[in-house]
């Protein structure tokens, strides 16, 4: 491997060929720099960008006066309810505001950069996407598809569930298109380091057989969500959490790593690798305000999303009202449970939902059945600590954009937020920094690293082996419902693997298509990434949105209104607590029962 | 109930084998089962996890996993699994590895077509005001996601390390040129990409009309209204530009063929076979 050792000088390098980490690409590029991308699957087509599913053109005053109405009608609605929402946002993005800072990040969430996304998103992106070819769907009379309640408005591309990979198949051409290098089915390894600043990274072309020092005057790290880290998980492929591990080994602070995101209702199908990637969307459907239904085993509807219109992600009451059902043994966690469409008029699946034709492939008929379901891991809240005006880490040289900071929980709009800051700011250091330097002792050791999975003499486990062993570990005790015992046996399980069976993995030495290198390479930042999630989880002592901790189950925002920030230190993970700052949108209560809060 | 399925895989390394083989697996069973899940378990259960497959989402959004299941270019996270069945590489692309095409040379003839659109006038205030009429079309061709399926079900299409082997750029290419040229929104003259794209001289295969995952006609959705718009009436023949080695595998059409990434890449041992001109032949022998 050594002897295919290529070099390459650039001013910006990106990692990550997603949502964000392509905006972060055509912005640096923009600025008149030599932009390098290198993606681990193709840009563009693996990872969460392709997968997402609907835009929210949240209320803005470039939608028309019936969209402006909703807004309002919602806000009525708040305010009947009791909830009063500041009054220094503009009238326009509080609805958009209160479901993103509430209901998607349970108030861990810095406002200021929720409101300056959302007004890039209204008067830059959204306008964008169709100036350039995109289509928005309509109706016969010209309008905007949409959901016909009051919480948000989602507008999608060809169908509900497609709206990413429409999306992504333009960024990919106009990248490419771009004169921006792009290295894809190539997997960063680490990040190098040389006195304290990120000069670039190391990275290993599994189709090809490549391994690629890169040197860069300023690198941004988008490597999306940690989307498969349990047995069932929503997440492609390639998603092992490696933009987080890199970012951890280099000094980098991690935070709202506890706030692991989790989906009830993506289609159980059984063996098959469809399965949890078929999403039943709860949220709002386009053209009805009618909702998905969840039935227990004994036939029982235990939870409709419209029975709460003001849950804009009614994701979080999904899970808490499937507790219950465990609860009483009229469901199980992966199974035994149901997603009921009977109730809507099939013409509007069959026009606008993209998995209705899944499911008819999979034998399903919609009208009459109903869809086995399971929980699944899903987003991650957390990551990569930033300034969220600059996307800066605290390390010189490096920025973060996307998934993998701790900005938000995701969401297409907000990401390409993050790449358009990024590539702009990184585009700016590059231009005065003169020359960076890597560390070839760093280089040489993790070139060893990486050939050492090649050579190993102890031939016991393949990747995959360990990559199961990992996600089933996450699944059994990290699951939506975690305590301290559970937690501490993650941590201990997490420890074996890393101690008595990473010494003993091996990894085939085909030179094309190496995907089993790729396992291998994943397997130790799989470790560091459910490490710092377990660790987190330790540390917060109360119960919020996505987080459950049995023993302490109250929302308690007198004493929990804080971030909890992981970092490396001596002899093992280090935890620090940082205040948030509720700037606009204060929680309605001080401390209540987790199952009465409504997010 | 079937207990269990033999699987058969098309193994082939271009570097350092000879000549592509066919590894036959079983595994159990399972109700729902896709192609894609069969090939998850030969890899992680039965332990061959060399084999080498390409997929991410597995649920028809990236469009990466295309395969030839039984002769028939499919995608497998979206076929069910099947007793004996035979999976291939896709057809027409250099092989990089096992089931793994190389699709490098097929992106920059779509690329080459710009991709783009540039609106005539002033862009109306988001959102504009379009009936959903008029775009049924674009809607429809904006589902294509290149998962290359057309490319290797009909005979004029093929790239090799060299570039394309035809004078045309093929259907994946001319369909996302359709779906700029026939938005209404678009305000570019195409005329000389049309020409460029050697749409007169893409053969009116049949196979086009049924072979696309997301259920785009080919003909009627795409070549033929490009046809019309820039006025073709009779097809030219196409004919092949750049040398080219094929093999043929078991299951393929005799049309089909499969571009080598080298002619060097291909070690003969007496398989390869001169065909007089500009090609020649590997004929599998079982």
């Amino acid at each position: 491997m050594q002897e295919r050792i290529r070099e390459i000088t650039t001013d910006v390098l990106v990692i990550g060929g997603g949502a964000a980490g392509a905006s972060a690409a055509q912005r640096a590029k923009g600025q008149g720099v030599d932009v390098t991308i290198v993606v681990k699957g193709l840009l563009g087509r693996s990872g969460c960008s392709a997968n997402f599913g609907l835009l929210e053109v949240a209320a803005g005053p470039l939608l028309p006066n019936a969209m402006l109405s909703i807004g309002k009608n919602f806000m009525a609605m708040l305010s009947n309810a009791g909830i009063r929402v500041v009054d220094k946002l503009p009238e326009q993005y509080r609805v958009a505001m209160y479901v993103a800072i509430k209901y998607y990040m349970m108030y861990l969430v810095d406002q200021d950069y929720i409101f300056d996304s959302m007004i890039w998103s209204v008067r830059e992106f959204f306008p964008a996407l169709e100036e350039k070819g995109l289509y928005l769907r309509r109706n016969s009379r010209g309008e905007l598809v949409t959901n016909t309640d009051k919480s948000v408005v989602a507008a999608f591309f060809y169908k509900y569930g497609f709206t990413g990979t429409a999306l992504m198949d333009m960024k990919r051409k106009e990248v490419k298109a771009d004169a921006i290098r792009v290295l894809e089915e190539t997997s960063v390894t680490t990040l190098l380091m040389n006195n304290g600043q990120c000069v670039g990274a190391l990275a290993v072309d599994y189709a090809r057989g490549h391994v690629y020092v890169i040197k860069a005057k300023s690198t941004i790290l988008a490597t999306g969500h940690t989307n498969w880290l349990a047995t069932r998980a929503t997440g492609t492929r390639e998603q092992a959490g490696n933009g987080f591990a890199m970012a951890f080994r280099a000094g980098c602070e991690l935070k709202n790593m506890e706030m692991q995101w989790w989906h009830c209702t993506d289609t159980h199908g059984g063996p098959s690798a469809m399965g949890p990637k078929l999403h039943n969307y709860p949220s709002p459907l386009p053209a009805t305000d009618k909702r998905l239904q969840m039935i227990n085993t004994d036939g029982e509807v235990f939870y409709d999303s419209s029975w709460n219109p003001l849950a804009g992600a009614p994701y979080i009451q999904q899970m808490k009202a499937l507790y219950k059902q465990v609860k009483a043994g009229k469901s199980q966690w992966d199974g035994g449970f149901y997603g009921s469409y009977k109730h809507i008029d099939q013409n509007i699946l069959k026009d606008y939902l993209y998995h209705y034709e899944h499911y008819k492939k999979l034998g399903y008929d919609m009208s009459k059945d109903t869809i086995e379901c399971g929980a699944s891991w899903h987003m991650s809240s957390g990551g990569v600590e930033c300034n969220p005006k600059s996307m800066e880490t605290s390390l010189p040289g490096l920025y973060v954009a996307g998934s993998v900071s701790a900005n938000f929980l995701g969401g297409i709009q907000f990401v390409c937020y993050d790449g358009y800051m990024a590539g702009k700011n990184a585009a700016e250091r590059a231009k005065i920094t003169h020359r960076v330097e890597v560390d070839d002792a760093q280089v040489k050791g993790e070139v060893e690293r990486i050939t050492g999975f090649l050579t190993n003499s102890d031939k016991k486990y393949v990747p995959m082996d360990l990559k199961e062993k990992i996600r089933k570990t996450m699944w059994n005790y990290m699951g939506f419902v975690k305590s301290e015992t559970s937690i501490k046996t993650a941590l201990d399980e997490l420890k074996a693997i890393r101690e008595d069976m990473l010494p003993r993995m091996y990894a085939r030495s085909s030179g094309k298509f190496n995907y089993d290198l790729i396992d291998a390479i994943d397997v130790p930042d799989m470790l560091d990434a459910c490490e710092m999630a377990s660790f987190a989880s330790l540390e917060r002592h109360e119960s919020r949105g996505p987080f459950f901790r049995e023993e302490y189950p109250f929302t308690d925002n007198k004493n929990w209104l804080k971030y909890i920030v992981v970092r490396k230190g001596n002899g093992g993970m280090k935890a620090r607590f940082e205040p948030v700052n509720p700037k606009y949108l204060r929680p309605e209560q001080e401390k209540a029962d987790y199952f009465t809060v409504d997010y | 109930m079937i207990a269990e399925i033999s699987v058969n895989v098309f193994r082939f390394d271009p570097s350092s084998d000879n000549a592509p083989r066919y590894d036959s697996y079983t595994i159990p069973y399972t109700e729902k089962m896709r192609v894609l899940d069969a090939l998850e378990r030969i890899r992680c259960e039965l332990k061959v996890s060399d084999i080498a497959y390409r997929w991410f989402c597995g649920s028809k959004k990236c469009g990466t996993c295309g395969l030839t299941l039984n002769g028939r270019p499919s995608l497998s996270c979206w076929e069910a699994a099947q007793d004996k069945m035979v999976l291939e590489p896709l057809a027409n692309f250099p092989i990089l590895r096992d089931l793994v095409i190389d699709i490098d040379g097929y992106e920059k003839l779509v690329l080459d077509l710009y991709p783009f659109m540039k609106r005539s006038g002033p862009v109306p205030k988001f959102p504009e005001r379009i009936s959903h009429d008029r775009m049924v079309q674009t809607d429809l061709l904006q589902s294509c996601f290149e998962c290359y399926l057309c490319s290797s079900a009909v005979s004029v299409a093929g790239i090799s390390s060299d570039g394309p082997i035809w004078d045309t750029h093929g259907p994946a290419a001319l369909t996302k040129f359709a779906r700029f040229s026939l938005d209404p929104r678009d305000g570019i003259d195409r005329a000389q990409l049309a020409d460029k794209s050697g749409l007169a001289r893409f053969p009116l295969d049949p196979v086009l009309s049924s072979v696309c995952p997301q259920g785009i006609d080919l003909l009627q959705d795409a070549i033929l209204p490009l046809r019309r718009k820039f006025g073709i009436e009779n097809s030219a023949p196409a004919a092949v530009t750049s040398k080219a080695v094929f093999i043929k595998a078991k299951t393929w059409s005799a049309f089909v063929r499969l571009p080598l990434t080298t002619l060097e890449s291909m070690r003969t041992d007496g398989k390869l076979t001169s065909i007089p001109g500009r090609e020649a032949q590997f004929v599998f022998s079982a």
